[in-house]
């Protein structure tokens, strides 16, 4: 009788399992498909309201840079902060070249600042000439080039153009 | 007299330090995944080059140009911008299975050469000037890998077409 009992309350106080196969599964088809999907770019791009990427075969990762938008209204965002619009005349758009020229600032500032720690290492740092023009797949070539030809003129003179995967 | 049987406890794996991990490692994988694809083409503004005396006893440079309108796409060889080709549009849009294989017939002949100016019109969309750069880099998957010889002789099979892409600026 005793037995028994001592037997009934060791049963009692076993842990009771949980049966985790299920979210097992669902957590190895979410690790497939996160895999498949992972970006090995250091690109981080916001795209601005308004703005199409045309569709290309290019399989070039993005590099971490300045970036301009431009949509389809001709709206001018540098690094996610809008700045105004493309103006539709003249060969230069003076907000836009502004803008860039402070982004040098910045930069040359943050190089001069990093310089005698690199320095220390034998490796200077070299300033940045990229810039990644995102721009609405409507844009006609007279405001493209003009974004360009500012942008080489405020020190930005090689050009990434960022486009959407299309295979 | 029964003989006692023993009970064979069925050995679970403890999987909760591997669970612990791939808790982590989706959480990484969801910070850095990207579900529009972006991808990049390169373009640098022209340069202006000064001509040595060594360098005028080179090769004439191909300056292979690329005339882009709403109509058709004209291919321009040599300094003299001497037409190679006139490639018509297709209701609106470039031929660019055209281009590409007229492109492939250029770099037989100059593999050694990269560089392509385009010069679209002021109204050509950036849509078909993307297009236009494609078509410029590398060599259809439908089409056949081009097998040549270089100046110095030697045998060179490439895909790639006209990778480094300018733009003619003001």
């Amino acid at each position: 009788m005793r037995m028994k009992r001592f037997k009934k309350l060791k049963r009692e106080k076993e842990p009771m399992e949980v049966d985790i196969t299920s979210l097992l599964d669902i957590l190895t088809i979410l690790l497939v498909f996160l895999l498949q999907s992972y970006n090995a770019s250091d690109l981080t791009l916001d795209v601005a309201e308004k703005i199409e990427l045309p569709k290309s075969k290019s399989e070039a990762y993005g590099h971490a840079s300045v970036i301009v938008q431009v949509g389809k209204d001709y709206d001018l965002w540098i690094n996610n902060h809008k700045i105004g619009k493309a103006s539709a005349s003249g060969d230069k758009i003076e907000i836009l070249y502004d803008e860039l020229l402070k982004e040098k600032e910045k930069e040359k500032k943050e190089l001069e600042q990093s310089r005698t720690v690199a320095s220390a290492n034998g490796k200077a740092p070299e300033e940045k000439k990229t810039i990644n023009l995102v721009l609405d797949q409507s844009i006609p070539y007279e405001v493209m080039k003009k974004v360009m030809h500012t942008s080489a003129l405020a020190g930005y003179p090689e050009f990434k153009f960022i486009v959407q995967g299309n295979f | 007299m029964r003989i006692p049987r023993k009970k064979h406890k069925i050995v679970k794996p403890n999987i909760i330090p591997i669970m612990d991990a791939v808790f982590i490692f989706i959480f990484f994988l969801l910070m850095s995944a990207q579900f529009l694809q972006i991808y990049e083409i390169g373009s640098d503004a022209p340069a202006v080059k000064t001509i040595t005396e060594k360098e005028e006893d080179k090769k004439k440079p191909l300056n292979l140009t690329l005339e882009v309108s709403k109509t058709e796409v004209v291919v321009k060889t040599g300094l003299d911008g001497n037409v190679f080709r006139k490639i018509a549009a297709i209701d609106g849009e470039p031929n660019i299975l055209e281009i590409n294989k007229v492109l492939m017939e250029i770099k037989k002949d100059h593999v050694d050469e990269t560089s392509v100016i385009i010069k679209p019109q002021n109204n050509v969309d950036y849509k078909k000037i993307v297009w236009v750069m494609d078509a410029c880099r590398e060599i259809e998957k439908n089409q056949p890998t081009i097998v040549t010889k270089n100046d110095k002789g030697a045998t060179v099979q490439t895909r790639k077409l006209f990778e480094q892409i300018i733009f003619e600026t003001m």
